[in-house]
């Protein structure tokens, strides 16, 4: 586990290299004391408990494994690596310390990658940084001073309540980590869907709308099922229950 | 375009409200009052009021409006303590004879002037991408829902943020409410909690990590002011690279600042352990020149230790392992076992709050 978070900590690893050298000048270099306590010998500490066998058995029991990265952030790479840095620059005069300093920005730029090259950026579609889909289809089903329920398709799971407070789900993010929690989920990440089943699943769990992709195939209707299609936003399909009683019987939370 | 002027005037206000609160702890900068400073200071103090405001109105099953008015009038007694410091230091100093100030050193030099500029455009690009691109966050399900719900919930963590349904204490998360501080602003701007997570916070926790970075800076660099003067303008580049270049892992602080701005997570790595480091670094310098460390010193390691609980229920861990390796190498390298008094303070509070997890 110890090795495994590290190595993913430090990605391809060129990071890490730079880090040491930047510290091992620091040892070799470095007269200020303060500098050489909090830049060499607390990081030093740091890496010596988060490689220690029984600490991390320790904090694996108590707070679980995924986390134990967290404990990297105590060692300061970027001052350490910017004053490192800064100091080698110090070494020329005049141009040499421009291409000095032009170099040493070009070694962090290779060893890093940039943040935004990763592919779960995208542009932003609106402020609230939520698909547009999502904003049209909650703002439609709302109903004013009550909180109603919507099955959404696994695609619009995590922004759902990221926009709107009174819009609940049958299932959520939980749903996508742990599928099989959820038999409405998984019928509906089928590429045919079977109507009677998604009806009844969503009657059960008390379903005012059902949000349908309309990739996906149907292999009946709907409306057969006691729902009314609602709308249409994009490529998905509302359906409301009109089983379902729409009546404001309580205050909507904070309202 | 009402939604940017509500964004404008929310980190306006935010701003300036973290500053002048920041100006109580003036008297540990002295003459070398600097602006970051108390801004970072400022809002540790507000931070660490709000989670000693949040946390037991949680528990007490408080409302949301509730714990808000409380914060409120926490804010606004800071306020009204910084108004009548600034006073009482105003009328101190009309009565001593002014003391001959250094005078600001002239002109900055070209190259100074130029990487600054260059600073100023690497922050710019990531202001700007942060507001242009959005990413596809998966615990921004939890932290923004929860600072989207804080808002309209009658109690805050009693509801499953995935599916809006009731639920028990979540008591690891409650333990650690800053998506209740994103709720408190996003009420106060008028922006939903969604806009104020993605948007306003990083636009104001970026900058604010940068301020931590530049304090760090110039207490690395020290020397000699004209060598300074072109010196930490290049620290602040390659620190701006480094966070832009910061993806070589998703796991980075670098790549949590950018990726996950106004996540507790975020604040942590990249403010209040940074900050903590800047503190220690200012306590070391006290030891190495044989001076005592102000209690108000102390007081401020103090909140940041609080702040840090704020951010994340293993940030109680985090901080208090940092401050005890810290001391352990301080009492070693200065013989100054006095800090060991002042560390066990500064702990008990990061204490307190791991024993409400344990016990809860």
């Amino acid at each position: 586990m110890i090795l495994e978070t590290f190595y993913k900590y430090m990605g391809s690893g060129t990071i890490l290299i730079l880090y040491l050298a930047a510290v091992l000048f620091l040892f070799l270099k470095e007269k200020n004391k303060p500098i050489r306590i909090l830049f060499l010998y607390v990081p030093a500490i740091v890496l010596l408990i988060f490689f220690n066998p029984l600490f991390a058995r320790l904090f694996e029991k108590f707070l679980g494994q995924e986390i134990y990265f967290r404990m990297l952030w105590m060692a300061p790479m970027s001052p350490t690596l910017a004053y490192c840095a800064v100091r080698l620059c110090r070494l020329g005069r005049g141009r040499g310390r421009v291409c000095l300093a032009a170099a040493a920005a070009v070694l962090i730029m290779i060893s890093g990658n940039l943040v935004y090259r990763n592919p779960l950026f995208s542009r932003a579609e609106n402020i609230y940084h939520v698909p547009w889909e999502v904003v049209e289809i909650c703002d439609r089903i709302q109903v004013d001073g009550r909180e109603i329920r919507a099955a959404f398709p696994a695609e619009f799971l995590t922004y759902v309540r990221q926009y709107s407070p009174v819009v609940c789900m049958p299932y959520g993010r939980d749903a996508i980590l742990y599928p099989w929690t959820n038999d409405l989920y998984l019928e509906l990440l089928k590429s045919e869907i079977d109507v009677e089943r998604v009806a009844k699943l969503a009657k059960e769990m008390e379903c005012h709308y059902v949000i349908l992709s309309e990739d996906k195939v149907l292999n009946g209707r709907m409306e057969d099922y006691g729902y009314l299609f609602f709308g249409k936003v994009g490529e998905y399909v509302i359906y409301m229950d009109t089983t379902k009683n729409f009546n404001v019987f309580f205050p909507a939370a904070g309202k | 375009m009402m939604s940017v002027v509500k964004i404008l005037v929310t980190l306006i206000v935010t701003t300036v409200v973290s500053l002048w609160t920041g100006t109580l702890f003036i008297p540990l900068e002295g003459k070398n009052i600097r602006l970051p400073f108390c801004w970072i200071s400022g809002q540790i103090l507000l931070w660490a009021g709000f989670q000693c405001i949040c946390v037991p109105a949680i528990l007490a099953k408080r409302t949301f409006s509730e714990m808000e008015g409380f914060f409120f009038f926490y804010a606004g007694t800071l306020v009204l303590l910084a108004g009548i410091a600034a006073a009482i230091r105003r009328r101190k100093s009309e009565k001593t004879p002014a003391a001959v100030q250094e005078k600001p050193s002239g002109q900055k030099s070209r190259a100074g002037v130029a990487l600054w500029a260059v600073f100023a455009l690497l922050l710019g690009v990531q202001l700007f991408l942060l507001c242009y691109l959005a990413y596809d966050e998966g615990d921004d399900a939890y932290y923004v829902a929860m600072a989207t719900n804080g808002v309209s919930d009658q109690y805050m963590y009693f509801k499953d943020p995935y599916i809006g349904t009731g639920a028990g204490l979540d008591v690891r998360h409650a333990l650690a409410p800053l998506p209740m501080w994103v709720s408190v602003i996003s009420r106060f701007s008028g922006l939903s909690g969604a806009a104020t997570a993605h948007v306003t916070l990083p636009l104001l926790l970026v900058p604010m990590t940068y301020c931590v970075y530049y304090l760090i800076g110039r207490k690395l660099l020290g020397g000699k002011k004209k060598d300074r003067d072109w010196e930490m303008p290049l620290f602040m580049c390659f620190t701006a690279l480094l966070v832009l270049f910061g993806g070589y892992s998703l796991f980075s602080a670098e790549n949590f600042l950018l990726v996950r701005g106004a996540q507790g997570k975020s604040v942590l790595a990249n403010l209040i352990i940074p900050f903590l480091f800047y503190q220690m670094f200012v306590m070391l310098e006290k030891l190495e020149q044989g001076e005592k460390v102000k209690k108000m010193s102390w007081v401020l390691l103090g909140l940041t230790m609080i702040a840090g609980c704020l951010c994340s229920t293993l940030g109680c861990l985090l901080v208090c392992m940092l401050l005890g390796i810290f001391t352990v190498c301080a009492a070693l390298a200065y013989h100054r076992w006095g800090v060991l008094l002042g560390t066990s303070l500064c702990v008990a509070a990061p204490v307190l709050f791991a024993c409400l997890y344990v016990l809860l």
